[in-house]
């Protein structure tokens, strides 16, 4: 990895000789994950401008994390080929300095695989270090290779250019016609993917290694509150099913209680039919408060059922043995990869029955 | 009432991280902490709390484990706030670990008045040595709990010694610690880091040997374990050829290069020389389970 003091530095020890850069954003065809559907340029932001000013209602730390991550790319991915033998990545990173919790590996991470026949095989991951914004990384693969480049879960991409050699082709690598339809998470900062060692390993990213199908990542940390604007816009957009993580960052159980159920029927009433899997707190020291939650959620669930709709709980709890709590997550509840792969194998069970 | 936890004359100089304990009843205290001689780097595989912080956690009578609070740094407020975790005057203990990559220079706890506060001792009957390069250092994880070592020390109750080195080449700086005969203490097991992606074959070849002989004057067994991805093979086979020559039923050789085999690389490994959080957690496993079903075993059968 090279440091850059800007974005235009030549490089140093990459050898640029012969190579072209492209400016990936106005490439938006070859990024998944995000809500360009007809952008000319690359918009990484998922939120409506309504969430945003929505979150002054719920106090400064909503409105902080929604300034700073609404444009993260959690969930995004970079699929393409290229018949270049040659790949440099210039990136300029909005955020320089490391979380408390997270590995820049995981935070600001470029996760590089590469796809054969439908699988994932995990090539290298790339991040700065703390201190960092802008960098350039070579990435060597066998020329028309595949690659799917899950990115940053908690830093916004500011500039980020491809270099190839000179008259290569790059083109999208798109998902099996049947997957292409997304599946929806909405959720907080695990749903993010807070603090996954790896930006590919958020449980969000793992269903779509999975199951290879595209998905769309609405969460943003501290800021899943049950909106009717989020309701409103996961409820028009078509998608293969729905993954609500909506627990803890209620601020009490009156307020979950008197949203929870509420936000579900909102997007149900969008989506009569389409598999809806509600998932219960993720809390691991015997928090007080998310066992009503949970009780909430289930509630929303058994009332679900008894109007005969397709949807699924996931108890997180269940997935794990009592003795694993200090192990399977680095605080409370943010998952260790081992604790994101259980819960996305368990959301891909219930997806696909 | 303020606790000074590094007043207790405890020799902490193997212990890294440093681990702490205390008791109370109290709904919140304060943890006051400065660190020092941060080492920084090029850590993109390390959590700031390991660096240059610190973890906590907790403990009620009934729980079947510690659990976790949360991770903090000079940063960031350090009010701790129990009372959804705990009942009003129900006691329980709080576990600390201090950071991997820095050193602590002030770690005290202000407890309301009129709540108990002590500090727990370590008292425990189980000894651990564990010695090792970066992946017993702790290189590639988020908190200092999540370590191997961490988790051997907290599950099985164990003291845990470190005898490990954020350098490649550490068998030949466990060597140099060994060859100034310190004053060790006995340690029930002891637990060595056999090879490194990146280790010198040279210094494997030359210090190998000599570090288990080393470490079976102060242990009573030893775990002899490597985790080498595929492309690096040959240095198992060098491995292997080495040990082969130590004749002792106390040293138990473990390959735990499972974690880079397709069903765990992705869970548990960054790109080939790093072992993440979940790796920390399989090693843990595996190593207890040696620790309970031969090390301690053997122990208690003696040499019959």
């Amino acid at each position: 990895m090279e440091y850059l003091t800007d974005i235009t530095d030549s490089l140093n020890n990459i050898n640029e000789d012969n190579i072209e850069y492209l400016n990936l954003f106005e490439y938006p065809h070859l990024f998944y994950g995000t809500l360009n559907f007809s952008n000319e340029k690359l918009n990484l932001c998922k939120f409506p401008q309504e969430t945003q000013e929505e979150m002054v209602e719920y106090g400064e730390g909503a409105v902080s994390e929604m300034k700073h991550l609404n444009s993260s790319a959690c969930g995004v991915r970079l699929r393409f080929k290229t018949n270049s033998s040659r790949i440099i990545f210039k990136v300029k990173l909005q955020r320089k300095y490391a979380y408390l919790k997270m590995v820049n590996w995981g935070s600001s991470g470029f996760d590089v695989y590469k796809i054969i026949d439908n699988k994932y095989y995990h090539r290298t991951i790339f991040a700065p270090t703390s201190g960092c914004d802008i960098f350039a990384e070579e990435i060597r693969e066998e020329p028309n290779s595949e690659l799917c480049i899950f990115l940053p879960n908690y830093n916004k991409i500011e500039e980020l250019y491809i270099g190839l050699e000179k008259d290569s082709k790059i083109e999208s690598v798109d998902y099996p016609l049947e997957n292409r339809s997304p599946i929806i998470f909405y959720g907080n900062s695990v749903t993010q993917g807070a603090s996954a060692s790896r930006s590919g390993n958020s449980f969000v990213n793992y269903v779509s290694k999975m199951l290879n199908r595209d998905v769309i990542n609405f969460s943003c940390s501290s800021c899943c509150l049950g909106n009717e604007s989020m309701a409103n816009l996961i409820g028009k957009l078509n998608c293969h099913a729905i993954v609500i993580d909506y627990t803890r960052n209620a601020h009490n159980t009156k307020m979950f209680k008197s949203t929870h159920e509420k936000f579900y029927k909102q997007i149900r009433a969008f989506h009569p039919n389409t598999k809806i899997v509600l998932m219960t707190s993720e809390s691991y020291n015997h928090w007080f408060d998310y066992y009503d939650f949970d009780e909430i959620v289930k509630e929303t669930y058994t009332n679900a059922i008894e109007r005969g709709e397709n949807v699924e709980l996931l108890h997180q709890k269940d997935l794990f043995e009592e003795d694993e709590y200090d192990l399977i997550a680095i605080d409370a509840s943010h998952y260790t990869d081992y604790g994101m792969y259980k819960v996305a194998e368990k959301i891909c069970e219930l997806i696909e029955k | 009432m303020i606790l000074d936890l590094l007043s207790q004359n405890q020799n902490r100089s193997l212990s890294n991280p440093q681990v702490f304990k205390f008791r109370t009843n109290a709904q919140n205290f304060r943890i006051n902490f400065k660190i020092t001689d941060t080492i920084h780097g090029n850590y993109p595989h390390v959590g700031l709390s390991l660096q240059e912080g610190i973890m906590v956690l907790y403990k009620k009578e009934e729980d079947i484990c510690w659990l976790n609070v949360d991770a903090f740094t000079e940063r960031y407020n350090r009010q701790i706030y129990m009372h959804h975790l705990v009942k009003e005057n129900e006691e329980y203990e709080v576990l600390i670990y201090g950071p991997v990559l820095s050193k602590l220079s002030v770690l005290k706890i202000e407890i309301p008045e009129g709540n108990t506060g002590s500090i727990i001792t370590n008292d425990s009957e189980l000894n651990i040595l564990v010695a090792g390069g970066l992946i017993s250092y702790g290189i590639g994880c988020t908190t200092a709990s999540l370590t191997f070592s961490s988790m051997l020390g907290r599950k099985l109750e164990a003291s845990v010694d470190q005898l490990t080195y954020n350098n490649a080449n550490y068998l030949e700086k466990i060597n140099e610690y060994f060859e100034k005969e310190p004053k060790l203490r006995k340690y029930d097991v002891g637990i060595l880091e056999a090879d490194y992606v990146n280790q010198n074959d040279e210094i494997t070849k030359k210090y190998l040997r000599k570090t288990i002989e080393n470490m079976q004057k102060y242990c009573k067994t030893v775990i002899c374990w490597y985790c080498l991805p595929k492309y690096k093979s040959s240095k198992k086979e060098a491995i292997h050829r080495l040990l082969d020559e130590i004749s002792s039923n106390k040293v138990f050789i473990e390959d735990f290069s499972f974690l880079f085999d397709k069903k765990y690389n992705d869970i548990c490994t960054y790109s080939g020389n790093f072992i993440n959080d979940s790796g920390n957690m399989m090693i843990y496993k595996e190593l207890e389970e040696i620790i309970l079903e031969k090390c301690l075993f053997f122990d208690m059968m003696g040499d019959f």
